[in-house]
């Protein structure tokens, strides 16, 4: 499976989701930016202390607008995403990544969100809070989001064209919202060469002799793509530049741009292949080309249980 | 009838070997965590001691292609008959091999594993027999170069049997 190199993932606040994508960070080995390590990061990159980052966010969350560190700030969630991806795959939790990555390729943008009613009731369970208590906390954090995302990007983060995903938890439970999210940050796949079907023999071809048509049917077994004495290499002329030596190698490996030159006769032709090949060498000495000599090959074919009769 | 011929590595120089790849893969992957891909079945062996030998943590897993062989008379291909169970995405693998002859069941391997994107792909084998070379792979980690014999012993065999020698032998037929 193939899956996306960057999730970022928005979520109204009360929805409690993080779990879902430590989960899916551990299982699938993305490196999670929660709030407590980009924060760490990004107050190495901005060279400015961690205490002081949160007083500013804080500040931005207000509705306070320093431009000058605005625009580092946004800059510097980039700059460290990127450079974290490099090395890694990312999920972004928060800090507006559906609109700093928004173009980015590989990319999946996921929003969690539930009916006011939802989140009261979840926060009341897992905080045992008043209601009262519980509306105005929620309320103030819903604003702060809106004011970080007015602020930082002109932005409306609930406008649902910033995701690919918005899952509501009140509908969904956290499992299934876990394997919606796997099913969805799969890639598409690419041609991999791993079917039958997908491999085509090159066109019937008649073989010098039986060690050659073995040696072809190896290669197509190994998914090698050949050609069958595809180039003739002149090796001299004679004075009117007509060629009166030239040597055709047996087989030529496009992928792997590489010549082979089988060699099963007997030592006395053997020589004259061998001049052959040192004079290729000499005129072209950017052909790869490999030898295969007759004993040597002949092991490699009984190792694979093919006897050349 | 073959036999067993003339051992090339003892019991002892093969362990003192593992010990010393063991500890230069630890070294390379220090602060991380490979997946170790064995090619079954002649890696078992090698895999298991090398497993023993390294002080990183790591995962071992397995996996299984189809060999070339006497009934393979018609154009069938090479495929994953035993795929591995972890995925490998942004992982650190190595492919754990007992010999690399031809190498072109490892470029097979190579070329199949690179679509799944590992954050990196290396090689340990613990023989090399470039001899036998037909396409060039890239080996990262090798236990020892031998030439052009067939070997048998710590996991290679010869039709199923020697594998379990504690010694790598030439085969004598």
């Amino acid at each position: 499976m193939m899956l996306v190199k960057l999730i970022t993932v928005a979520r109204e606040f009360g929805t409690n989701v993080d779990s879902i994508f430590e989960k899916l960070a551990k299982e699938y080995n993305f490196l999670l930016l929660n709030r407590k390590n980009l924060t760490s990061y990004l107050s190495k990159y901005l060279e400015i202390s961690e205490e002081d980052l949160i007083i500013k966010e804080k500040e931005i969350e207000k509705g306070k607008y320093e431009d000058d560190f605005s625009s580092k700030y946004v800059e510097g969630i980039k700059n460290v995403v990127d450079s974290l991806l490099k090395r890694s795959s990312v999920i972004l939790m928060g800090r507006g990544g559906q609109v700093i990555f928004k173009n980015y390729p590989d990319t999946i943008h996921v929003n969690i969100i539930a009916p006011l009613k939802y989140r009261i009731e979840n926060l009341i369970k897992e905080y045992n809070l008043d209601i009262n208590t519980t509306k105005k906390l929620i309320e103030e954090k819903d604003r702060e989001r809106e004011t970080y995302f007015r602020m930082l990007f002109n932005e409306d983060w609930k406008n649902p064209y910033l995701y690919h995903l918005i899952l509501n938890l009140s509908y969904y439970t956290s499992q299934e919202i876990y394997e919606i999210i796997v099913k969805s940050i799969e890639k598409p796949k690419k041609n991999i060469p791993d079917s039958q079907e997908s491999f085509t023999l090159t066109t019937p071809v008649n073989f010098a002799n039986k060690s050659e048509e073995e040696f072809a049917k190896l290669l197509t077994f190994y998914r090698i793509k050949w050609e069958y004495e595809p180039h003739t290499f002149p090796l001299e002329w004679d004075s009117e530049g007509q060629i009166i030596e030239a040597f055709t190698p047996d087989f030529y490996l496009p992928e792997f741009n590489l010549y082979i030159e089988l060699t099963v006769q007997k030592p006395k032709l053997m020589t004259e292949k061998l001049r052959k090949i040192r004079k290729l060498r000499e005129l072209y000495p950017h052909i790869n080309i490999k030898l295969l000599y007759g004993k040597d090959y002949l092991k490699i074919l009984e190792k694979y249980g093919a006897k050349v009769k | 009838m073959e036999k067993i011929g003339k051992i090339l590595f003892t019991e002892e120089e093969i362990k003192e070997r593992i010990k010393t790849l063991g500890e230069k893969i630890s070294k390379d992957y220090e602060g991380k965590e490979p997946v170790l891909a064995c090619i079954l079945k002649g890696a078992v062996y090698f895999a298991v001691d090398l497993t023993r030998s390294l002080s990183i943590p790591h995962i071992l897993d397995f996996i299984s292609i189809l060999s070339y062989g006497p009934s393979k008379e018609t154009f069938g291909v090479v495929r994953i008959i035993k795929d591995l169970d972890i995925n490998i995405y942004n992982r650190d693998v190595i492919i754990v091999e007992d010999i690399v002859d031809t190498g072109l069941s490892l470029a097979y391997l190579l070329r199949a594993l690179k679509t799944r994107e590992p954050s990196s792909l290396k090689v340990c084998t613990l023989l090399d027999c470039p001899g036998r070379r037909i396409i060039d792979v890239p080996i990262d980690y090798k236990g020892f170069e031998i030439p052009n014999y067939y070997v048998i012993g710590y996991g290679l065999d010869y039709k199923e049997k020697y594998r379990n020698l504690k010694y790598i032998a030439i085969l004598e037929e």
